[in-house]
């Protein structure tokens, strides 16, 4: 089974209900995920990755995921770059909350991902569809 | 490559029961066909050959269940595959801040899951 280290000492499960002795037939942890995630759109399960949530589409949900993937790795390369003297500019409040008006939602979501299905749809000449 | 990992979306006919990637298969060469659909009262396959794996079965048939639809917590649809930085973030036990403009887009959107349970 695959179990990956990074660093030294932390585990990761691809696969973290199948590895647990007995919890195949067992929802509990599904329940509490989304119990944790409430009614937000990312769940981070910690040592393991990201689940997205899409209220409308599947476009969107898979629009949060690819976003949320970009935005840790932009997160991981300012951490990596910054220079102790260097400040961390963030977003204001009002910033923040029009960005997320204009670009967070769940058209805009299922939008954002368009550009991804034209691309699959060439790149595999439509066989997915099959 | 990122061949692991879940997506699934309900079905708009019978919202009780949602549709699926199976195990074994690479996303790249995933096709309609290839799908199974789960009941979200208990997880178990309804239509479908190809095995599924209790990660999809259990976890999404439980967001699906518990979330339910439409209003504030409702959702249609979950993708959940394994990013690089996704993972490594995922260590952290933190929250994005806002130094983007995407990033904006999950202020207040992202929960922090604990690894394991009890």
């Amino acid at each position: 089974m695959a179990w990956i280290n990074l660093g030294s000492s932390v585990p990761i499960q691809n696969c973290r209900v199948v590895l647990s002795p007995g919890a195949v037939f067992d929802n509990t942890e599904g329940e509490r995920i989304a119990a944790i995630t409430g009614k937000k759109r990312i769940a981070i399960l910690q040592n393991h990755g990201a689940i997205a949530v899409g209220k409308l589409s599947i476009d969107e949900a898979a629009w949060w995921q690819l976003s949320f993937e970009f935005s840790c790795q932009a997160q991981i390369l300012a951490d990596s770059a910054r220079r102790p003297t260097d400040p961390l500019i963030v977003a204001g409040p009002e910033e923040i909350a029009s960005t997320k008006a204009e670009m967070g939602t769940a058209e805009m979501g299922w939008f954002s991902l368009a550009a991804y299905i034209e691309e699959e749809e060439y790149y595999s000449n439509g066989h997915h569809k099959l | 490559m990122l061949i692991t990992g879940h997506c699934s979306v309900r079905d708009p006919v019978d919202p009780d029961t949602f549709w699926v990637n199976p195990q074994g298969k690479s996303f790249a060469l995933m096709k309609q066909s290839d799908l199974v659909r789960c009941r979200i009262s208990d997880g178990v396959m309804v239509e479908g050959t190809s095995p599924t794996d209790a990660s999809a079965s259990s976890i999404h048939s439980q967001l699906y269940r518990v979330r339910g639809r439409g209003g504030e917590t409702g959702i249609e649809a979950i993708v959940h595959v394994h990013g690089p930085h996704s993972k490594a973030f995922s260590s952290f036990g933190r929250v994005l801040d806002m130094i983007s403009q995407d990033a904006c887009s999950f202020h207040d959107e992202m929960a922090l899951v604990p690894f394991g349970g009890e």
